[in-house]
């Protein structure tokens, strides 16, 4: 019996799995066949083939590919016509050969196209992808590339993930040159090549013809993908297309129809008929204009034309504000905005949420009854809350009232009899603005050294001693004269001081009590700098504190 | 939608003030904040443009203290009066306990008035509220300018164009002096909490 | 305020940087809402009035937002929709650019293309 008869034999008698006693008996039987034959090219090619798929088979034992015994007895079997079948034509040999070797050769990718990739590789890789499709920077670009080139190094035997990951590579490359020129399309491309390595490596069984015919596909959209690129952009001419700002039109209607005419009408003109109209006295009105002028409201938030660090530091204080209604709403705006006129109902719908949320909590629709009194209890909170006269709220320092407006001060000057003390309020305001036109964060405030001196003035003044003690007015200059040096450069505040030490040289002669209001000085100075500067109104102010004083 | 928390004692109302551009809502607010600024301890939060008209809304909380041992929070709002900004005063109107119509007293401002208040019955409608059973009060802002000799709507003429159907509590006022802004805002607290006393106290 | 030749130029800028490359829709506007230059490739409708205004706001409200967490602004403002996304961009403190896109284009790519016409914009405003 010759060696390759042999070989057929044990080959046939193979169990699933390689015992080493077989791969020595096959090993002896093709060594014998090699020496026999080492001049027959074909024969060589032959048991090359079953040497390397008996490593193969001895190193995978039982993980080998089911194909790999069905391809070994094809090959021995065909080792065996080569050899044994007499004057065997050249072609016929080289087409045995051929076939032999497609054949192998198919077994070969398909044993190597089943790499084992960890997750952990294609969730960086998808990690990476992702970010590009956010944002394409020089760092996102970076990881891309060092993940993707990462994963070519590892998996480079295995063809089809290879090629798959060459792909992805130029492809990102190609996004990093181009940048804001890449074509539009270029990450959802990026993407679809990426979902089908996804694929290729989480379906187990997917056969090999599919694979092939993924990456054969992705390589075609690739080479389209790169002559898309070198293609020119058209330009498009289009007219400009602006829409000027629109205004509030304003429709000049000789009729007038009463609002809500189609709704409701009523023919009755009566005036009883209609809700009470309390009317403004003129009086009132005239008294304030008198004071304020066209004096205009400081806004405790200014919107964009402010300062952004006068921004900040007044939001700071809106940090400490619990969750409002108001951030509801600002959702239900963007949401809108996404969906346009459906937005609408997704808006309220998703306030509505936000109410169902507050479990345990009622919600009252409440419905105007022009029948309903509102109980005593009502109506008294709120004169309380509103009232200005009265200090309402107790606070350690005695002497801080209720804030006042100005007009009410200069009232009080003018009808209450006052002591002292009562003089000594408009000082507290100075305070107060000194801390508006100073933007600075709470921790400067305890430690800055003005501050210092502005406390220690505020308890001198407080505790009234300079009245009777020289000592302590002598200390009061001295702090004056303190934070007139540090506040060398503002004039304002250079004012305040001045302010405040000629009422500390006061005491004892003038009654402010007797000082009538003066409402005509430095008005101008506000009226012309304008609304939106902090500083106008407190020249103003000053202006004013200052005037009752110095007469 | 007034908010009641009964087991902590505590309501929420939300007040709006609304009204065609430049008629006053914000000046309102302002001078609200700026003479109760000891009583009302938060700020005052306001999206403006560059030139001052609000752009999105003002929005004002402070607590008035206990009535009948609930303690109530008030919420004021204004909304953008331009009248490009409808889509958000519909969104900034949701929820809305009590309303202050302020109207420009202006003459040329009327037909804007009208249809400021005929926009408001039709926002209210989105969320099948009836302008005429809700907590509403008229304040008819700026009669001051009469002084200035600028022509003004005589408050009979605002009541006939406004009020006629409504017959809502009515204001003249001056924001921007305060003429009337705190008996205004007094009204509309004390118009909406008695609607829903029944429920509380 | 912008001179015809600067409008014209925006618009250039806008038509060739972002429709042509795939954006749906872009609006140029101020921060009080008014629409200073719009453009669209024709795909869908949009009711560009009440988008600018409620833009505005919702940009000035996120503003206010960064403002209250203690940043100076906000680098990204986008809204992420099934069909179509909206990313906004600030050009100048006076002005916005909102660019509408469908899925076909990544926001990266629309972030990229976005913030080249704003370097065109600016040279084109500062040429006075």
């Amino acid at each position: 019996m010759n060696s390759v008869t042999e070989l057929g034999i044990i080959i046939k008698n193979l169990e699933t799995i390689i015992t080493d006693e077989d791969i020595k008996e096959l090993n002896l039987a093709l060594k014998d066949i090699r020496q026999r034959y080492e001049n027959t090219a074909s024969v060589i090619i032959l048991i090359k083939m079953v040497q390397t798929l008996i490593k193969y088979l001895s190193s995978k034992k039982e993980k080998a590919h089911a194909d790999s015994m069905p391809l070994l007895q094809s090959i021995s079997g065909n080792l065996e016509k080569i050899i044994n079948t007499p004057y065997l034509e050249d072609n016929e040999v080289n087409k045995i050969i051929s076939e032999q070797t497609r054949e192998y050769k198919l077994f070969q990718s398909k044993i190597t196209s089943n790499p084992t990739i960890p997750t952990e590789d294609i969730d960086n890789l998808k990690a990476v992808i992702l970010a590009i499709d956010w944002e394409i920077s020089d760092t996102t670009l970076e990881s891309f590339d060092t993940v993707v080139s990462q994963m070519i190094s590892k998996y480079k035997n295995y063809k089809i993930h290879y090629s798959f990951l060459k792909i992805m590579h130029a492809t990102g490359k190609f996004i990093g040159v181009q940048k804001a020129s890449a074509p539009a399309n270029s990450i959802s491309f990026l993407r679809s090549v990426f979902d089908n390595f996804h694929d290729i490596v989480e379906t187990k069984e997917m056969p090999f013809k599919e694979k092939r015919r993924l990456i054969e596909q992705d390589m075609e959209r690739f080479q389209d993908f790169k002559q898309d690129i070198s293609k020119q952009k058209k330009t498009n001419a289009a007219g400009p297309d602006t829409d000027p700002a629109g205004d509030d039109r304003d429709e000049d209607g000789s009729e007038v129809m009463p609002a809500l005419s189609h709704v409701k009408s009523s023919n009755d003109t009566s005036e009883e008929e209609f809700g009470p109209l309390i009317e403004l006295d003129e009086d009132e009105s005239s008294l304030e204009a008198e004071k304020n002028g066209q004096e205009s409201l400081h806004l405790p938030i200014p919107g964009n034309g402010l300062d952004p660090d006068e921004q900040k530091d007044v939001m700071d204080d809106l940090f400490t504000v619990k969750d409002s209604p108001a951030d509801d709403l600002l959702d239900a705006i963007h949401l809108m905005e996404v969906h346009g006129d459906k937005g609408q109902n997704q808006a309220m719908k998703m306030l509505d949420q936000a109410d169902e949320d507050q479990a345990g909590l009622k919600n009252f629709r409440p419905e105007r009854k022009d029948t309903t009194t509102p109980i005593p209890e009502i109506d008294s909170r709120l004169d309380a809350f509103f009232s200005l006269d009265e200090p309402d709220q107790a606070d350690e320092l005695e002497t801080i009232e209720d804030t006042q407006s100005l007009d009410d001060i200069s009232e009080q000057a003018l009808e209450k009899t006052e002591d002292v003390s009562e003089s000594i309020t408009p000082f507290e305001l100075d305070d107060e603005s000194f801390e508006e036109m100073i933007p600075e964060n709470d921790a400067e405030k305890i430690f800055s050294p003005d501050l210092i001196l502005l406390n220690k003035l505020k308890d001198a003044f407080v505790k009234k001693e300079y009245l009777e003690d020289e000592a302590v007015l002598d200390s009061i200059q001295e702090d004056i004269q303190g934070l007139r040096k540090m506040w060398a450069d503002d004039s304002q505040k250079q004012s305040l001081l001045d302010i405040i030490s000629i009422s500390v040289n006061l005491p004892s002669s003038v009654s402010p009590a007797t000082e009538e209001p003066n409402t005509e000085v430095e008005t101008d100075e506000f009226m012309e700098t304008g609304q939106d500067l902090p500083g106008a109104e407190s020249k103003g102010v000053l202006g004013k504190i200052k005037s009752m004083f110095t007469r | 939608m007034a908010l009641i928390n009964v087991k902590t004692k505590e309501v929420q109302i939300k007040i709006v003030y609304y009204g065609p551009g430049r008629g006053g809502k914000t000046t309102n607010l302002e001078y609200i904040n700026k003479t109760y600024r000891e009583q009302i301890k938060t700020e005052m939060v306001s999206l403006k443009t560059q030139d001052d008209r609000t752009l999105f809304f003002d929005f004002l909380p402070f607590d008035v203290g206990q009535i009948k041992g609930f303690d109530v929070t008030i919420q004021l709002y204004t909304v953008p009066g331009q009248v490009k900004y409808n889509a958000t005063r519909r969104l900034v109107l949701r929820g809305v306990d009590g309303i202050v119509f302020v109207a420009d007293v202006q003459k040329d401002q009327r037909k804007k008035n009208i249809d400021s208040l005929n926009q408001l019955y039709e926002n209210l409608g989105t969320y099948n509220l009836d302008l005429f059973k809700m907590p509403l009060v008229m304040q008819y802002n700026k009669i001051d300018l009469k002084k200035n000799n600028i022509p003004i709507i005589p408050s009979k003429i605002m009541q006939k164009d406004l009020n006629i159907n409504l017959r809502a509590p009515a204001f003249e006022a001056s924001a921007l002096k305060g003429g009337n802004v705190i008996p205004t805002l007094k009204r509309i607290i004390s118009m909406t909490l008695a609607s829903i006393q029944d429920q509380l106290f | 305020m912008l001179n015809q030749s600067q409008l014209d130029a925006i618009d250039q800028a806008i038509i060739e940087n972002l429709i042509t490359e795939g954006i749906d829709h872009v609006i140029y506007m101020d921060m009080a809402g008014n629409t200073i230059a719009k453009h669209d490739n024709g795909s869908n409708s949009l009711d560009s009035t009440a988008f600018a205004a409620l833009a505005a706001g919702n940009f000035a409200a996120v503003d206010a937002m960064a403002k209250l967490v203690g940043e100076s602004e906000f680098s990204l403002l986008f809204h992420k929709g099934e069909k179509s996304s909206i990313h906004f961009s600030k050009v100048n403190d006076d002005t916005l650019l909102i660019a509408m896109f469908n899925k076909d284009i990544s926001l990266g790519l629309v972030r990229l293309k976005v913030a080249q016409t704003i370097e065109q914009i600016d040279k084109i405003l500062a040429t006075d």
